[in-house]
């Protein structure tokens, strides 16, 4: 989806990577099964980190099996064997995609917001039934977002909330009644750490397309990216680390019997590292992301 | 829906630190007990127990994020109390009832602040209160206590699952690998990892 929340491959054991790696071709494999064989091509890290902390909220272990890939029939590898839990979350995933869509056409990226939308089109309909008030919240949250961009609000706090609210409401449905105040708080900081992220990454690219972005509107002046992280450097630092010291904090609280090995170097490692390339302090290797 | 911690230690949502702590430590006696019964109610207590464990530690998490600010006994007495309930939103339209703005005000409006998350808009709001009257102390105070939230609490030297905290040579520092480059394209990456991996 965005890419952001993804481990640090050069400091993950490898025993961790193959579970991740595991993860990821279970949820490809699943939607494979309930959506369509197309639909596989939106498998992401984001929905991989969704499904570990679900079948940790639900303490569910996952069954591994070896099984081949679409992509290469010669050679069996480990896979997590989908269950309810991935079912939900690439149900998550319909929803979280098509709102995704829609932003992006009303943000002028037409050809690939319409060819997203019409891709999740169909599992949308399906998933939006089975989670009603989910939708309508996300409706509810993007308008708002919507609203905040058009008016040109320039506080962080407000404008990432709408983001963060999605994510937490997400996972605090199919958390069901498993869902805590920590985790709550996870989730939020998480949601607020992307949409900053994100906003940061896209500094250019929201320029050039005259799109909204909250750190232009706050801070002005805007050359290139470069030029504005340097020149902004203190405030925009300390927005990121105020937001990432608070997922580390709220981490230290959780319990993660399931990938916690996964999910300590995605939360010490990856995030720091995705934080640090965005900031230009780290050479930037990764540039595809759907 | 979800299990509220004040409701499995029995106390009431508005219970203070002291009477969760009492309430805490009388369940986890009984049934620190009880689990060496025989048979299913031995199970029941175990289970119990750590379920006590788990809404202890979430309970005192919530008391401390609702006790950011105090209640500094005026007219706005009411309104940290419904910031201590969780009643946010009422909170708010009081308080934006409100037509004189002075450093109080922006005390309190801080303190909704801190309570939603938005820590930075939290962080504004002491300062001008802080400009408006720099002697109260205990605006700052409540500063100080906000900026060392942001710059996160505690040492991690505590290794975990086999990672360890505070290292220097963290990753893409030392380049990256033809994975790197493959991982966008789904094909390439299945191939490289597909067939014996990296």
């Amino acid at each position: 989806m965005f890419g952001y929340v993804f481990v640090d491959k050069p400091n993950l054991l490898i025993k961790d990577y193959s579970l991740y790696r595991a993860y990821y071709c279970g949820i490809c494999k699943c939607l494979g099964k309930n959506r369509s064989q197309l639909m596989r091509i939106t498998t992401s890290y984001d929905i991989t980190f969704l499904d570990i902390l679900l079948h940790n909220v639900f303490k569910k272990t996952p069954v591994l099996s070896n099984e081949v890939c679409i992509l290469n029939p010669f050679k069996k590898k480990p896979i997590v064997k989908w269950d309810d839990i991935t079912l939900s979350s690439i149900e998550a995933n319909d929803l979280l995609m098509y709102y995704k869509a829609v932003d992006m056409i009303a943000d002028k990226d037409k050809l690939k917001g319409k060819t997203l939308k019409n891709l999740v089109k169909k599992g949308y309909k399906k998933s939006r039934k089975k989670y009603p008030q989910l939708d309508e919240l996300l409706k509810k949250q993007y308008e708002k977002l919507s609203l905040m961009e058009k008016e040109k609000e320039t506080s962080i706090d407000k404008v990432a909330d709408c983001f963060a609210v999605i994510l937490t409401e997400t996972v605090k449905t199919l958390s069901k009644e498993r869902f805590t105040y920590d985790l709550g708080q996870f989730c939020y900081y998480i949601g607020k750490w992307i949409y900053i992220i994100d906003a940061l990454d896209d500094l250019d690219k929201d320029f050039n397309s005259g799109n909204y972005n909250v750190f232009i509107e706050r801070c002005g002046n805007f050359k290139n990216k470069k030029q504005f992280i340097d020149d902004n450097r203190t405030e925009i630092e300390f927005i990121v680390a105020g937001v990432y010291n608070q997922i580390k904090d709220i981490f230290e609280r959780l319990k993660f019997d399931i990938g916690d090995g996964i999910m300590t170097n995605i939360v010490w490692y990856g995030l720091n590292t995705q934080s640090l390339i965005v900031l230009g302090r780290l050479p930037e290797c990764r540039k595809t992301r759907l | 829906m979800q299990k509220n911690p004040f409701v499995i230690l029995k106390v009431s949502e508005n219970a203070t630190q002291q009477e969760v702590y009492e309430a805490y430590a009388e369940l986890k006696e009984k049934y620190s007990n009880d689990r060496f019964l025989e048979g299913e109610k031995g199970k029941k207590a175990a289970k119990k127990l750590s379920e006590v464990e788990e809404a202890y530690a979430e309970a005192m998490e919530i008391l401390k994020n609702r006790s950011f600010i105090e209640d500094t006994g005026s007219m706005y007495g009411g309104i940290a109390k419904l910031i201590k309930e969780g009643k946010l939103n009422e909170a708010q339209d009081r308080l934006d009832d409100m037509t004189v703005r002075d450093a109080e005000w922006h005390y309190y409006q801080a303190g909704i602040y801190h309570a939603k998350n938005w820590l930075n808009e939290s962080k504004a709001q002491l300062e001008i209160a802080i400009s408006m009257e720099p002697s109260n102390t205990k605006y700052k105070e409540t500063l100080d206590k906000l900026l060392k939230k942001m710059n996160g609490q505690g040492a991690y030297s505590e290794p975990r699952s086999g990672y360890e905290r505070n290292r220097e040579d963290m990753s893409n520092a030392g380049g990256c690998t033809c994975c790197d480059f493959c991982l966008g394209f789904l094909c390439a990456d299945a191939c490289c990892n597909c067939l014996g991996g990296c």
